[in-house]
């Protein structure tokens, strides 16, 4: 477990406390995190993939979890539940050097979306915020919300794709 | 349902899916449509996911603070060996863990290991297993108490399947004493659950399975008792972890 937080602790971290932007909350949440990994990593294929797609969505998904009781809402992270799908990111995530370059292609992306875009991306991916929700911060119909959301995410679709298939 | 259209028309939406962030509408039909086992979509699935996980890696890193290190790792008895807590636990998790991770190193001499070390703990295994049930739940919450002093431990709360308590540091029972484990409620009187007795290292596990409101438990307790005394309220109160 020490090598597993001296190479993720400071990423997991940074997630969590982006979206929580409490320090007690984030320590919190980072231990459970590590408690939830200790618990199902032996369903890790390392031959097949990589551990830090899977490290980081169980910590982005406690934070979210978290975010959303403050809310109260209705709904916890229960339709993809990143406990039961270990092996799908070890499926997917490939050599490791792909993902570095996927990464990249992905922050490049970021860098190309409009104001709105990147607030409505940060708002689902780093706030947890349903399409709903973000329409009611942003005083925008929801419809619009959608187009936004989609058009964003397919751009940064499209660049990780294509980084992947060079 | 298993055509391109609606496969194409799927893709655009997984990213969201996986993140549990769409509408009741939405995420029915793509219930819905991977019920009837299509394959394009799983692999579809996989990406959004990996997509996810690449985005929220693009995070600006800020450094945790010094002591959230300590304080993982204590829980795991890796770093300070005055919190470690409950041997049976221990004993038996650590060597699925280290198992686990020598699997992830492909150390199959650490495999062997786990599997002999999972027949001489069978038992303590299934209890380990309810401990697991609870801790890797979704929803589960996580108290800790006595930080610094002893003793010290956590909780953790899992509205439908319990309670895990887990302390350390406990001095042996004095002769004639027992330990006893109580749920506080919100209001009424404190309800004796379950005995236990302290391994020789002072650590000790406590399960309270079954469904448990939240809001209705003000704290979880641990008394001392006189041995073969009426649990109607506890006698000495060592510590109580507020839920």
């Amino acid at each position: 477990m020490a090598v597993l937080y001296d190479r993720f602790g400071g990423l997991l971290y940074s997630i969590i406390f982006r979206a929580v932007r409490d320090q007690s909350t984030a320590e919190d949440l980072v231990q459970e995190t590590f408690f939830r990994i200790w618990n199902r990593i032996h369903t890790f294929d390392a031959e097949k993939g990589r551990l830090e797609p899977w490290l980081v969505t169980v910590a982005r998904n406690r934070a979210f979890d978290h975010l959303r009781s403050v809310r109260g809402a209705a709904t916890e992270l229960t339709s993809f539940d990143e406990l039961e799908r270990a092996g799908h990111f070890a499926i997917a995530s490939g050599p490791r050097t792909d993902h570095v370059v996927q990464r990249r292609a992905v922050e490049q992306a970021l860098t190309s979306l409009n104001e709105t875009q990147r607030e409505v991306i940060e708002l689902t991916h780093f706030e947890g915020m349903t399409q709903a929700e973000i329409a009611d911060k942003l005083h925008k119909p929801l419809g619009t919300v959608k187009g936004l959301v989609r058009s964003a995410l397919r751009v940064l679709r499209e660049a990780a794709e294509g980084s992947a298939a060079q | 349902m298993n055509n391109l259209d609606n496969c194409a028309d799927f893709r655009e939406l997984y990213e969201l899916y996986s993140l549990g962030l769409l509408d009741a509408s939405e995420t029915e039909r793509i219930d819905e449509h991977l019920a009837a086992g299509c394959e394009q979509c799983r692999a579809s699935i996989e990406q959004a996911l990996l997509q996810n996980a690449i985005l929220s890696g693009t995070v600006t890193l800020v450094k945790p603070p010094a002591h959230l290190r300590q304080r993982v790792l204590a829980g795991f008895g890796e770093a300070r060996p005055r919190r470690n807590w409950f041997w049976a636990f221990a004993l038996t998790a650590a060597a699925c863990f280290l198992a686990a991770i020598g699997l992830f190193l492909q150390n199959r001499e650490l495999q062997t290991e786990m599997a002999q070390a999972t027949r001489r703990n069978a038992l303590e295994l299934a209890r380990v297993a309810d401990v697991s049930r609870i801790l890797q739940a979704p929803g589960t919450r996580l108290v800790t108490f006595g930080p610094g002093a002893a003793p010290h431990g956590s909780v953790f709360v899992h509205a439908k399947l319990g309670i895990v308590m887990v302390a350390g540091t406990l001095a042996p029972a004095p002769a004639g004493w027992n330990y006893e484990t109580w749920i506080v409620p919100a209001s009424g009187a404190p309800r004796a659950v379950e005995a236990f007795t302290p391994d020789a290292n002072g650590s000790a596990i406590t399960i309270i399975p079954g469904a448990v409101d939240p809001n209705s438990v003000r704290a979880v307790a641990v008394s001392l008792e006189p041995a073969g005394a009426t649990l109607q309220k506890p006698t000495k109160v060592l510590f109580a972890a507020a839920i």
